[in-house]
């Protein structure tokens, strides 16, 4: 009796433990429409700088896009009142593994409409592309998400 | 009943508090957690949270840092690498008596 109390207690501590470590990956408030919208365009001008400029101009276009990003990033994590750290919890790694073999492929087709087409169709591949990789992985994350909660509940 | 003194070894007793678990535990797989966040995981009042808090700090295992005024003022807390390490010796120790 008293041994299973005591194991149930370690249970129960070991699972609060869990239910910390997994908090700042997994309590986050709606992620915005323009996060993915935000992500598109920035697709579409990181292939336009490449394509269309050169030199200082490109180097001074791509720290800005670097900054926009730092920005993002920056806002994101104050909203949240956190930010995760460390391997993200095993339930994430499929959806991880989707979104950066997106992101891969939008590349991929980006470099390919560039080399074959033009800038343009380069920037609205990288641009729809990564709206579509981001929406669909916010949308997979958050469905994770609340699958981890409720079970941690 | 006996525990093996290998395992209780392990334990934390800074650690052992619940709600002291419970804040190093967000704090060791987070960069920082602010006052609101904690606040809201742990479901404790504002002078609970910074009474953990400062037993933390006093011990070394977490840093506070204050950043702003007013009501757009923001308390953060980030794990130290002595606090990540008790932590998780604490946790090792724990999944230690379970499998004994």
């Amino acid at each position: 009796m008293e041994t299973n109390g005591h194991r149930d207690s370690v249970q129960d501590q070991l699972r609060e433990m869990e239910r910390g470590e997994t908090a700042s990956w997994v309590v986050y408030p709606a992620t915005p429409v323009w996060w993915a919208v935000g992500y598109g365009l920035w697709g579409a001008a990181f292939v336009l700088v490449i394509g269309w400029l050169d030199g200082a101009a490109q180097a001074l276009a791509q720290v800005g896009l670097v900054l926009v990003i730092g920005l993002m990033m920056a806002w994101d994590r104050r909203r949240r009142g956190t930010y995760p750290s460390g391997r993200p919890p095993r339930e994430f790694n499929w959806a991880i593994l989707r979104m950066l073999c997106g992101a891969a492929a939008v590349a991929g087709l980006s470099w390919l409409a560039g080399e074959q087409v033009g800038v343009w169709l380069a920037a609205v591949f990288a641009g729809v592309g990564s709206f579509a990789v981001v929406s669909r992985y916010e949308d997979e994350y958050a469905a994770i998400a609340a699958r981890i909660r409720e079970r941690l509940k | 009943m006996s525990l093996p003194s290998s395992a209780l070894d392990g334990l934390d007793p800074i650690l052992n508090a619940p709600k002291r678990l419970a804040f190093m535990a967000v704090l060791a797989r987070s960069t920082s957690s602010d006052f609101a966040f904690l606040r809201e995981h742990l479901g404790v009042s504002d002078s609970d949270l910074s009474k953990q808090a400062a037993a933390l700090e006093a011990s070394g295992y977490i840093t506070i840092t204050k950043s702003g005024r007013g009501r757009g003022a923001v308390t953060a807390y980030k794990a130290t690498k002595a606090g990540r390490h008790a932590y998780r010796r604490h946790r090792a120790a724990l999944r230690s008596l379970l499998n004994d």
